[in-house]
């Protein structure tokens, strides 16, 4: 699993603690302050951390999934890229690659309009996932900003990675509703353009339907808040690292250390006990 | 102006003046750069002489030598120096080999903001200018001033041959002064930054001006600080004539040590100018470690000032 969906890595289990210090450059952060922001993944948690240059993970994880398919397990490797990455060669490469040997691999193309400032127009003649069926591969579009939809569909492309059926390109459709980082006012976005997406805010509609599910929304964001200032607080006392090892560990001297199996929860493990995401 | 204005300048220049000159890069249009070059020139030549791409660097490189070979003269941005890795096997294959196969020219110019010193981390912080050294055909500038860096730009621009122009990104907004008006070429030649007799100092890009500082009040020394400018071609004889000049060297490198721009000037030295020497040559360099993202270990990594001044003061009483 590897890219920098940051709502995927909490979801494996990353300690909200590990990714403030993460940002903060905190030697107790997920890369000890050798890299920043979401440019990280947990190993232990099966969590390969991605690189700036993108798409650069689409061939890494197609090449996990063919080792899985060689030791014959059944595992599937995923990961996340934007719409701006798929101009890249690695994205033909990575795509051609995992259909060519039906890999169990999904690549969860999060289309957010916007590369940095370029909108989809510039980018591309004829969308992404519509591509998907040209390499053998399934395309499928998803309402990005229903949470219950992109689950079901990720689910529906693990199980068909698991029966050996191949790769999935899913097309998880959203907006980005800020600039491309804080410097970035995003005077490029029409205003229609983004009140139309406001109306449609992923959090909003999911609060609405488990409120419909008589799911008590405002005690649990409140309990998360608490635990979130709190990790905070907590990272806030973590020390930056030891300038005396910065040269350290650009070889491995021991033992390689493995990836973790990605156990977590909603990854269906649990439920198969075998599979692993 | 600033040094990043004086970027902007010498590309509005040739812009102007030659109808030939185009800009490509991703998000240089409608943004005007990540770090904002390019502001204001979409408005003033239209889009289609400031064209926002895909993000496709090996596209990027490819078109521009296509257009390059037909009579164009493209001028590509790299939104980070970092990502011309993406574009390598285009830059390195057909456009430094083009010449030398067929005698077809390949007028092209990559602008690449390169640099660390601000937390950037391993991805955006690199000084990748020694990948392009080792491959025939290319030739790699750095400027550390304002003036230089219109006047390498625009130079860059008219020559004939793939120009990788680095731009430092710690320099962008941090160096300032009168910079000419109207359009003129710095030769692809070392600057001497300051003349003295009793060590010389090798320095390009933003290390130049770390040498400078490390070097204003070395115990009444008299220390010449050479600016290299360009790389390649690497002008040798004003190396060789410091070196011969002061009989020590000291070379600083914001790049990873290992083969950088500094090993060459070093065997250079070794080669033509060791009985010159009254001292061993002394390097101060990045070590062979990706750039960090924590301030702390970046500070470790990158060479600081009282470093160089450590190594000039050494080498001084030696
Ligand atoms: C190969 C490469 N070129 C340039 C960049 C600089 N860059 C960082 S993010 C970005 C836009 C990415 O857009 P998209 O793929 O749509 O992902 P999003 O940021 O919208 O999630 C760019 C151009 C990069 N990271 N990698």
């Amino acid at each position: 699993m590897l890219h920098r969906d940051l709502a995927a890595h909490l979801v494996r289990g990353v300690e909200p603690e590990r990714i403030f210090a993460q940002y903060m450059g905190r030697a107790s952060g997920i890369t000890g302050g050798r890299d920043g922001n979401v440019h990280f993944g947990d190993r232990r948690l099966g969590c390969v951390g991605m690189v700036s240059m993108l798409p650069d993970m689409m061939p890494v994880a197609a090449g996990m999934a063919m080792a899985f398919k060689l030791r014959g397990e059944r595992r599937c490797a995923l990961t996340w890229l934007g719409d701006g990455a798929t101009s890249r060669g690695d994205f033909h490469e990575a795509m051609n690659w995992a259909a060519l040997q039906r890999l169990p691999v999904i690549f969860v193309l999060e289309n957010n309009q916007y590369a940095y400032s370029t909108p989809l127009r510039l980018q591309f003649a004829v969308d992404p996932v519509e591509r998907a069926a040209a390499y053998g591969a399934v395309g499928q579009t998803v309402d990005g900003n229903d949470v219950e939809a992109v689950f079901a569909a990720t689910l529906r492309a693990r199980e068909r990675a698991l029966d050996g059926a191949g790769p999935t390109l899913i097309e998880a459709v959203t907006m980005r509703m800020h600039g491309h980082a804080a410097h970035d006012d995003m005077r490029y976005v029409p205003a229609e353009q983004l009140e139309h997406w406001r109306a449609r805010d992923p959090i909003m509609l999911q609060q609405a339907r488990l409120q419909a599910q008589g799911v008590d929304v405002e005690a649990t964001r409140n309990a998360v808040a608490e635990q979130l200032d709190a990790a905070l607080a907590r990272a806030l006392q973590q020390p930056l690292p030891d300038p005396a090892s910065a040269t350290e560990g650009v070889f491995c001297e021991g033992e390689a250390e493995p990836l973790g199996d990605g156990q977590a929860p909603y990854s269906g493990y649990a439920a198969r006990g075998t599979d692993r995401v | 102006m600033t040094y990043l204005q004086a970027i902007s300048d010498g590309l509005r220049e040739e812009l102007r003046a030659d109808e030939r000159v185009f800009l490509m890069g991703e998000d240089i249009a409608v943004l005007g750069g990540a770090f904002k070059v390019t502001d204001g020139l979409a408005a003033e030549f239209g889009r289609e002489r400031v064209i926002d791409t895909p993000l496709a660097e090996s596209a990027i490189v490819g078109t521009a030598i296509g257009a390059a070979v037909v009579g164009m003269r493209p001028v590509c941005e790299m939104q980070f120096a970092d990502f011309i890795s993406c574009g390598f096997d285009q830059l390195v294959n057909v456009a430094g080999k083009m010449h030398y196969r067929q005698r077809l020219a390949v007028p092209l110019t990559i602008r690449l903001p390169s640099g660390g010193g601000f937390s950037g981390g391993p991805f955006h912080s690199q000084n990748p200018e020694a990948w392009f050294m080792h491959a025939p055909g290319l030739k790699v500038v750095a400027p550390a001033t304002a003036s230089d860096a219109k006047g390498l730009l625009i130079a860059a621009i008219h020559d004939p041959n793939p120009v990788l122009f680095f731009e430092h990104k710690h320099l962008y907004r941090r160096i300032k002064e009168d910079v000419a008006p109207g359009r003129f070429e710095t030769p692809f030649a070392a600057r001497v930054a300051r003349e003295g007799r009793d060590l010389t100092v090798v320095a390009y890009g933003a290390m130049v001006w770390s040498a400078l500082e490390a070097t204003a009040d070395l115990d009444g020394a008299s220390i010449e600080v050479l600016d290299l400018r360009s790389l390649v071609p690497l002008d040798e004889r004003a190396i060789l004539h410091s070196v011969r000049k002061c009989s020590k060297l000291v070379i600083v490198d914001e790049a990873n040590a290992t083969c950088a721009a500094g090993a060459q000037v070093a065997a250079l030295v070794a080669e033509h100018a060791f009985e010159h020497l009254d001292g061993p040559v002394v390097r101060v360099a990045t070590p062979d470690v990706p750039i960090a993202f924590s301030p702390p270990l970046e500070r470790a990594l990158l060479p600081q000032v009282e470093q160089i001044k450590e190594a000039c003061r050494e080498l001084l009483e030696y």
